[in-house]
């Protein structure tokens, strides 16, 4: 019984020994893989991306030698990423790469990829970043993107607006491409502002006009998520666009310039002074404007465009409508908006073949697949005008395209933190103990260490 | 070969069951615990390299105003959390110990918060105490009306910090509940019999045999409960995220955010030793109580 009990005890232990792979060598730099790739062969580089079908480089196969298998994450599950699985389906189909999507929650995506970027993995091809949990400017000081030059040229920038090229650029290169993004928009009850003989808001002012008027009954004519940190910087970054401020000046972050004093002081008044929105938006998520609007809580948002996913199979979708957020009177309207990226791993030994997938990733097939399939915002102006992408195909098509057009983004060190600074802030103004400036100030002080 | 190897194991089994525990134990719990002890002398770069700093990041916490309040939010919150928890699960034995014939099927009931898992435990408190479509504000403002208007739960100080203390509460009372009823069962009845003869009423049974019997059981649950309570981060960070305005921020959540979010391995680590030390002296003064001569009748 004794040794039967120690040969088990024996087994238990062994066994994740036996199946653990261990640290590996970081990876060797591939001789001559990626050079063997021709980018402007058989067609031009524009051509073979802003083409309606995708065609490959010319040596790729020579270049990819015998990797048979990429491995990327995919925030959340692939269920819900069709577009992905199908254009994951599409590049298995052209190169026999097979193509192995890790399902990591958002919560938990930054955890996992950080401690395997830190392993100097080779297990991860392709790195998921954003702008602010994962953030791609940290990635990149990190080391952990490789630089994606060869992917654009002059051509291929036209596809981009300047401000996605400046936040893509870091030290002069480009480090990812941008895979989706959420444009921040306004959302209302369309039923309800034909009954109240309203249009929606352009300015801050009819905003405001139309909130009071709406308020009544058990709703709330306006809310904003400003509940967690990464929500509740999207919503400012909203307001500061309205108020035509800038987060980024001079390549630093200034959140007490005088029109950010100015956009957190209508997110309190909106809250504090007219009661127009519910005392609680401190503690909303983006996702919770969907369902308050849905619920009949409220007769209009400022969310991310994503936000009508949450809406569409209820029996509100009929009744609702997108359209650009509200500016101040006078000020040229831009969107903010948070955007995602893929790089390619420096620690892969797949980079030719990783590089590939990017390649695809990025043309006007898969991104035309994103839009039509799971309509998330994408940043090919080419794809925006195809002839499918339409308001039948595409709801709010107008409205998404316009921000997309008018896109405001912002990339900077230790985005996470700032965020989570710029959220006490905002909190604390709304609940009433500091005021705005007050708030912003003392923010602004932090945020200038961070950046000593 | 195999019957020297049988033989061996036959005349060291102890040794070997023993050693392969603490090497476990040593590999899964010292291991790490050294590591992050020598890291908090190390400032760590995004990219993974370290810089020996001495007690630069210990100087850096002990200057963190955030540091001091969110450690005094930890005290608050895990007072707050013991002594509720406590009394009511000490109600619970009590009760448990008089109807001892549903004592089985209650124990049961009594359970139930226990296992579910606090991350759980947090986002179904957190749906109950949303303002506007909670069931807590629609029982007592729209069924009940005895409320006017709505609790703001989660976005108001106070109520969020009295909310993540119930949440808390909550998930550890069975766990301490079935601890107290097993001190109470280790009561002799002699005592009450003897007592009730003498005409003690149920408050002096109570203070004058159950509270001094069980002291030894009280003391063991509420060390237990509190280092456990130290440790909380799911329930906060489901719950509430610290917020709102970084109120219900506790030195755990401080912890994960510099390490994890922030990326500040030194001072992650270093606070995670502060947090050590908290622990440690708190366990310690229960153990001095424990240690005190107990009451034998």
């Amino acid at each position: 019984m004794r040794r039967l009990f120690m040969l088990v005890v024996v087994a238990v232990l062994s066994a994740p020994l036996a199946f653990a792979g261990g640290q590996r060598a970081p990876a060797a730099e591939e001789k001559g893989g990626l050079a063997l790739i021709d980018w402007n062969k058989p067609v031009s580089m524009y051509e073979r991306v802003a083409s309606p079908e995708y065609r490959l480089p010319e040596g790729w196969k020579e270049a990819i030698g015998n990797t048979k298998e990429l491995t990327f994450i995919n925030s959340g599950p692939l269920q819900y990423d069709p577009a992905m699985a199908q254009g994951m389906e599409i590049f298995t189909n052209l190169t026999g790469i097979k193509l192995n999507g890790i399902e990591i929650s958002e919560e938990l995506l930054h955890t996992k990829q950080s401690a395997m970027m830190r392993a100097r993995s080779d297990k991860l091809d392709l790195v998921f970043t954003t702008l602010s949990t994962e953030a791609y400017y940290d990635y990149q000081a990190a080391g952990w993107l490789e630089p994606c030059d060869l992917l654009y040229n002059d051509q291929i920038r036209t596809l981009y607006s300047e401000d996605m090229l400046d936040a893509m650029t870091i030290d002069g290169k480009i480090w990812g491409f941008p895979y989706i993004g959420g444009a921040f928009v306004y959302g209302y009850r369309k039923d309800i502002f034909e009954k109240e003989g309203l249009k929606p808001p352009k300015t801050w002012d009819e905003l405001l006009a139309i909130a009071k008027r709406l308020t009544k009954d058990g709703m709330y004519g306006f809310a904003f998520p400003a509940g967690p940190s990464y929500d509740t910087y999207g919503i400012f970054c909203s307001f500061l666009s309205g108020a035509g401020g800038e987060l980024l000046q001079g390549g630093k972050v200034v959140v007490n310039s005088p029109q950010a004093v100015e956009a957190l002081q209508v997110m309190v008044d909106l809250r504090n002074k007219y009661k127009v929105v519910p005392e609680g938006v401190n503690t909303y998520s983006l996702q919770q404007m969907g369902e308050l609007l849905a619920a009949g809580r409220i007769a209009s948002f400022v969310s991310t465009s994503w936000t009508y996913q949450f809406i569409i199979n209820t029996d509100m979708w009929e009744n609702f409508a997108m359209t650009l957020y509200p500016a101040k009177a006078g000020v040229e309207q831009t969107v903010y908006q948070d955007t995602s990226f893929y790089s390619v791993s420096p620690y892969s030994k797949n980079k030719a073949a990783a590089y590939l997938f990017l390649d695809f990733l990025r043309s006007y097939q898969e991104r035309k697949l994103e839009l039509l399939v799971e309509r998330n915002v994408i940043y090919n102006r080419e794809v925006w005008k195809d002839p499918e992408i339409n308001e039948e195909s595409v709801p709010f098509y107008q409205t998404i395209k316009s921000a997309v057009d008018r896109a405001k983004i912002y990339v900077f060190p230790n985005s996470q933190k700032i965020v989570d600074l710029l959220n006490v802030a905002v909190e604390k103004a709304l609940a009433g103990s500091v005021t705005p400036k007050e708030a912003l100030d003392e923010v602004q002080t932090k945020v200038d260490i961070l950046q000593f | 070969m195999l019957g020297k190897i049988a033989r061996f194991i036959d005349d060291y089994f102890i040794v070997i069951v023993l050693g392969l525990t603490f090497l476990v134990l040593f590999s899964v719990v010292l291991i790490p615990t050294i590591y992050v002890f020598l890291l908090s002398f190390f400032e760590v770069a995004i990219s993974g390299e370290m810089r020996f700093i001495g007690l630069g990041n210990f100087a850096r916490a002990l200057s963190d105003s955030d540091f001091w309040q969110f450690t005094y939010q930890t005290l608050i919150y895990t007072g707050g959390s013991v002594a509720m928890s406590f009394t009511i699960a000490f109600v619970c034995a009590l009760a448990l110990n008089k109807l001892r014939h549903l004592q089985g099927m209650l124990r049961s009931l009594i359970l139930l918060p226990w296992v579910i898992p606090p991350a759980i435990a947090g986002l179904i408190w957190r749906w109950m105490l949303t303002d506007t479509n909670g069931i807590i504000n629609d029982l007592f403002v729209n069924r009940l009306g005895i409320l006017s208007k709505n609790i703001l739960f989660l976005g108001i100080t106070p109520w969020a910090r009295l909310s993540v203390i119930v949440a808390d509460s909550w998930t550890r009372i069975p766990f301490m509940a079935i601890l107290l009823l097993a001190g109470l069962q280790s009561i002799s009845q002699v005592y009450y019999e003897s007592a009730k003869v003498d005409g003690a009423n149920w408050l002096q049974q109570l203070t004058k045999i159950t509270v001094p019997l069980m002291r030894s059981t009280m003391l063991v649950t509420l060390m237990i409960v509190t280092m456990l309570i130290l440790r909380t981060y799911s329930i906060i960070f489901v719950i509430t995220d610290g917020g709102p305005a970084d109120t219900t921020q506790v030195l755990t959540t401080y912890i994960y955010n510099n390490t994890v979010r922030y990326w500040e391995l030194g001072y992650g680590s270093a606070l995670s030793v502060i947090l050590l030390i908290i622990v440690v002296l708190i366990t310690l003064y229960y153990t001095r109580q424990l240690v005190r001569k107990s009451i034998e009748y």
